[in-house]
């Protein structure tokens, strides 16, 4: 971090924010007044749904929303019939495990790749960024078959497992990126203290790469928390369902007997969790936005 | 030393080696396999497979309905990217400008990524949509515009556009935060020096920002292309229509092959599953994927711009 | 070294927690029935656990019924236990890989006999019990015989014996003509129409009467052409077209008579038809913007939320088309298929709880609770009473989409028949590009 004198502080504009040109500002200008209508388009569309979930479905196909002042039908159904609390549950725990997994497993995994240079370090990287691309279905059956095969389809704790193994590439593909930009002196100097490789890592490295870490993080929660297929497919049994499969059913029942309050009710409920994680973390997320970025 | 160094490779990487062994080696080499087969059922054990050789790929590519998905993943990528890429990166470059309560514009262009795309589809479909009172037919009236207002969105016609539009819309939020991360950090002198120079913002933008950013466009370049590939939840809940022909791409015509039915209840239609086509679309898909990480890899500049 | 270590066995143990958390059941333990269900002969000696993977969500009124019989079923065998996992409309999807990887199912649902032709258990001895509840007829007297007519229809498709069951068909649905009936007065209707040419001048008097006709979405628009074609040239074609698009039906002047009956019917085609998107054409049909909507008799709890309690519902079979080889009791019917896994460790303690299903006081509560229920002796309820005249009717059963399933149906005929449908094509211009484009499949 650059430190400017004290006078640069109180200057007005930091040079960053100047437009330069009467044309540049020209289009800075046009460019504001787009962003704000996106916004107000944006507003309007997720604050339909909150109110739909608010207002009787009759209504909703009219576009009369709340024509009827708030109604909490919607919801009092979806508590009353649904036990959504057990999937939310269900939802925390998969979610938070996965994510603690995948930061224990791959930010060392993704230090030694960026920082030491190894036969099959290349081939690391590629296969890593390669298996990315990788159509998530493709992987569903093989991976099932084998997690039937060692008899582990039917424990709570296969999703976890399933979210670890899958998840690696895309979060140490990310996290190489931000090492890169993490400085090597500081863990030299450590060796040099007497620490062993891995001490350093931990005592000396991560601390400088918690930006990357909880910025990739609350990618991975709010991704796993929304995730679908290999939540249906690997917790079948009601007992270990997630919001997201719970909201699929809830969508189809809620569709069969036409009750589309209680439909948008229920997607209010799973998408608020997400959204007050973004608002209360988006500082962090905004800092180590950037290291995603593969160097090189 | 050199003992403990490689106690750290082994215990830093091998966990990662073996999930990667595990979840992605094993499914892909096994996809491979089952792609050469005939094989019934997603769950049939691999001695009731039948050996056909190339015939799976053979017939995939005489299919007209997959070719019909891959041009419809084609033009995602295509337009679409052109989309999502030039008015991310002018949104960026507006509010790393300086915009009143820019935190806020940000964090709501943002907030249609963290939506279920499930609730985000159903709303485009159900209100913006929609014909009568939809939002983009209100917008077009009161602006007068009534040849847009009286599009019909949602029709055979303009379905695959719609569902585009709407799935632009939800990828703008996390480009824009990407890039705007990344203008933040460049240094100001650049920009302080440049504007002493009396340099024009065009030229600011095109050689100073564009080129300090260039890395992180290839990564949310390198996840679009990624995105387009795997193109499957929007496609299967935009139309509850099982292959319609407007909206299919390969990972869901992959979805068919695999498992025969469609994620909705109300499918009219069902098909029979075939598990070994549905393997060697996953193949193709995969060769699609390293080829298009090396085109990627070769237009982006190798050079380094040191911050 | 040490902490990662540590941590990874911190996760090992919370995963075996979890090991330890997922054997627990979430089956509902017997609340005792209170109506005597009469029919439990003691001299069935049953215990052990029944599993049923189910296709319904917690909440429908099939899920409400078969809960019922379960808690029936416990209460007359007390050593029997019945576990239902509540899997949604993925339940396909996910029954198979269970199964193979050795998971307990016992019954499923919602399947396709073609699957697996191996799946499915004998249960002919089950259907040839008593019924409970209408003791004077055995198990497949009981059902309406268009479900057992559409089981072995299935079940010969997958060419397993016909004379036999594999499986039995719960909550029946039949396709036709949902109408509002106020809106046909208004336009001077007094009679439903039973041939294409009737029906052509009902939707030309509610037209003249400033009413649209009829309306659809994209999710049911298929089955209006689908049921005028199979009429037209009869179920055996159909299914030879289904199976070929070389098919020479596929030329056939009856195809482009298809076409140019659509083109016919697209002036009474509601405007929102191109666009609608389910479910915003049933919801048209629910709020009294259109006449008409063709559709199984599901319907009318898929709106019953805006259509409310007084609306005027009514409904008839799909019109008869003249000069054509199907007759009056040619209809789209079925039900959703029930039926015993043949490797199941306690086949007849499951095919005891199917007969709970099947009873009358079950399908009459599931009646009262909403559904369709698949007994003879019980009455349809609500706007489905609509319904009863028509699959009484039936005679000849045919699948929803009239059998008419294929890649090139879907991407080539359905799209260029949608588009005739709702006026953005002409049948010419269809029958062309069906033509060209039928080389390609």
């Amino acid at each position: 971090m650059k430190r400017y004198p004290r006078y640069c502080l109180t200057q007005k504009s930091a040079p960053a924010s100047r437009v330069s040109g009467v044309a540049g500002k020209a289009v800075h200008l046009f460019g504001k007044l787009l962003i704000l209508c996106w916004c107000a388009f944006t507003v309007a569309l997720i604050g339909w749904v909150v109110l739909a979930s608010f207002t009787p479905t009759r209504d909703i196909f009219q576009n009369q929303l709340l024509a009827d002042g708030l109604n909490m039908d919607g919801y009092t159904t979806i508590m009353d019939r649904y036990h959504i609390m057990s999937y939310f549950f269900n939802s925390v725990l998969y979610t938070v495990c996965a994510c603690a997994g995948l930061i224990l497993f791959c930010a060392p995994a993704a230090f030694v790749m960026t920082k030491f240079t190894f036969r099959g370090r290349r081939v690391f990287q590629t296969l890593f960024s390669i298996s990315l691309g990788l159509p998530g279905v493709m992987l569903l059956a093989p991976l099932y078959m084998m997690l039937v095969k060692l008899d582990l389809h039917n424990f709570r704790g296969t999703l976890i497992i399933v979210y670890l193994c899958t998840g690696i590439s895309a979060t140490t593909v990310y996290l190489m990126g931000f090492f890169a930009t993490v400085p090597m002196t500081i863990f030299e100097s450590g060796l040099i203290d007497g620490c062993s490789h891995i001490g350093a890592f931990y005592r000396l490295i991560v601390p400088l790469a918690k930006p990357g870490i909880v910025t990739i993080t609350i990618f991975n929660f709010i991704g796993y928390w929304n995730e679908y297929i290999w939540a249906l497919v690997f917790s079948s049994k009601q007992a270990n369902r997630t919001l997201a499969v719970a909201l699929q059913t809830l969508v189809t029942s809620m569709q069969t007997t036409g009750n589309y309050q209680g439909l948008f009710a229920g997607v209010v409920i799973v998408f608020i969790p997400t959204v007050i994680i973004y608002v209360l973390l988006s500082k962090q997320i905004m800092s180590g936005a950037t290291a995603g970025a593969v160097k090189g | 030393m050199k003992k403990s160094l490689h106690r750290m490779y082994l215990a830093f990487l091998s966990p990662v080696v073996i999930a990667f062994l595990v979840a992605y080696l094993y499914p892909v080499l096994r996809t491979v396999q089952m792609s050469f087969y005939e094989v019934s059922d997603i769950s049939s054990s691999s001695d009731t497979w039948k050996f056909v050789g190339l015939f799976n790929y053979l017939d995939l590519f005489s299919r007209q309905l997959f070719l019909v998905s891959f041009r419809n993943m084609l033009l995602i990528f295509l337009a679409g990217g052109a989309a999502v890429f030039l008015i991310s990166l002018f949104f960026a470059w507006v509010l790393h400008k300086g915009m009143f309560m820019g935190e806020l514009w940000r964090n709501l262009i943002y907030l249609p990524t963290v939506i279920t795309p499930v609730a985000m589809i159903t709303v485009w479909t159900q209100y913006v949509y929609n014909n009568r009172f939809g939002l983009l037919k209100t917008i077009f009236e009161t602006l007068g515009l009534d040849t847009l207002a009286a599009i019909p969105w949602t029709s055979t016609q303009y379905a695959f556009w719609a569902m585009l539009l709407a799935y632009c819309f939800c990828s703008i939020g996390g480009n824009l935060l990407v890039y705007m991360a990344a203008m933040k950090k460049i240094p100001d002198d650049l920009f302080e020096a440049a504007f002493i120079d009396g340099a024009t913002e065009g030229k600011i933008f095109f050689r100073i920002t564009l080129p300090l950013i260039a890395d992180n466009i290839k990564t949310q370049f390198t996840f679009w292309t990624i995105g387009c590939i795997g193109f499957f939840l929007w496609s299967r809940v935009f139309s509850v229509v099982p292959s319609d022909p407007t909206t299919i791409t390969p990972a869901s015509y992959m979805y068919d092959q695999l498992f025969g039915t469609s994620i909705s209840s109300n499918a009219v239609a069902t098909s029979g599953t075939n598990v070994g086509m549905g393997a060697a679309i996953g193949v193709v898909l995969c060769l699609v994927t390293v080829i298009a990480m090396a085109v990627i890899n070769l237009i982006f500049p190798k050079e380094k711009y040191e911050m | 070294m040490k902490k990662f270590v540590a941590l990874v066995l911190v996760l090992a143990l919370a995963l075996t927690c979890f090991a330890g958390c997922s054997s627990s059941s979430s089956s509902s333990q017997a609340g005792s029935s209170s109506a005597a269900s009469g029919g439990s002969d003691s001299g069935k000696q049953l215990s052990g656990k029944v599993v049923y993977w189910s296709m319904y969500n917690e909440g429908e009124p099939e899920a409400m019924a078969i809960q019922k019989a379960a808690e029936m079923f416990m209460a007359d065998y007390p050593d029997c236990e019945v576990e239902i996992q509540w899997t949604g409309r993925s339940n396909q999807e996910l029954v198979g890989p269970a199964l193979e990887g050795g998971e307990q199912i016992d019954i499923l649902d919602n399947f396709s006999y073609s699957t697996s032709t191996d799946r499915y258990l004998d249960i002919t001895d089950m259907m040839q019990s008593p019924a409970l509840g209408q003791e004077d007829m055995t198990v497949e007297e009981s059902l309406l015989p268009v479900l057992n007519q559409a089981n072995a229809q299935g079940q010969e498709a997958a060419g397993l014996a016909t004379d036999k069951y594999y499986g039995v068909q719960i909550a029946p649905w039949v396709v036709g003509f949902f109408y509002n009936k106020d809106l046909f007065a208004q336009a001077g209707v007094t009679d439903t129409p039973t041939t294409w040419t009737e029906f052509m001048e009902v939707c030309e008097k509610l037209k003249a009467a400033g009413i649209n006709a009829i309306t659809c979405d994209d999710a049911y628009m298929t089955l209006i052409p689908n049921n005028y074609l199979a009429r037209l040239v009869g179920s055996d074609t159909i299914k030879a077209m289904s199976a070929d698009a070389a098919d020479p039906a596929w030329q056939s002047e009856q195809i482009t008579q298809a076409f140019q009956a659509m083109e016919a019917l697209s002036p009474y085609m509601s405007p929102q038809t191109a666009t609608n998107k389910y479910p915003a054409g049933q919801q048209e049909f629910a709020l009294g913007d259109a006449a008409m909507y063709l559709n199984a008799s599901w319907m009318p709890s898929e709106v019953a939320e805006t259509a409310g309690d007084d609306f005027p519902w009514g409904f008839f079979a799909f019109p008869v088309v003249e000069g054509g080889v199907e007759g009056a009791g040619y209809t789209s019917v079925g039900g959703v298929p029930l039926a015993v896994y043949s490797e199941s460790p306690n086949p007849e303690a499951a095919k005891e709880f199917l007969r709970y299903v099947l009873s009358k006081e079950v399908q009459d509560y599931l009646a009262e609770v909403g559904g369709a229920p698949a007994t003879v002796g019980s009455e349809w309820t609500g706007a489905r009473a609509e319904c009863t005249d028509v699959i009484a009717a039936a005679d000849k059963v045919a699948s929803l989409n009239c059998d008419l399933s294929s890649e090139f149906v879907s991407a080539v005929f359905t799209l260029e028949m949608n588009k005739v449908l709702t006026g953005q094509t002409t049948a010419d211009k269809a029958v062309e590009t069906l033509t060209a484009e039928s080389a390609k499949y």
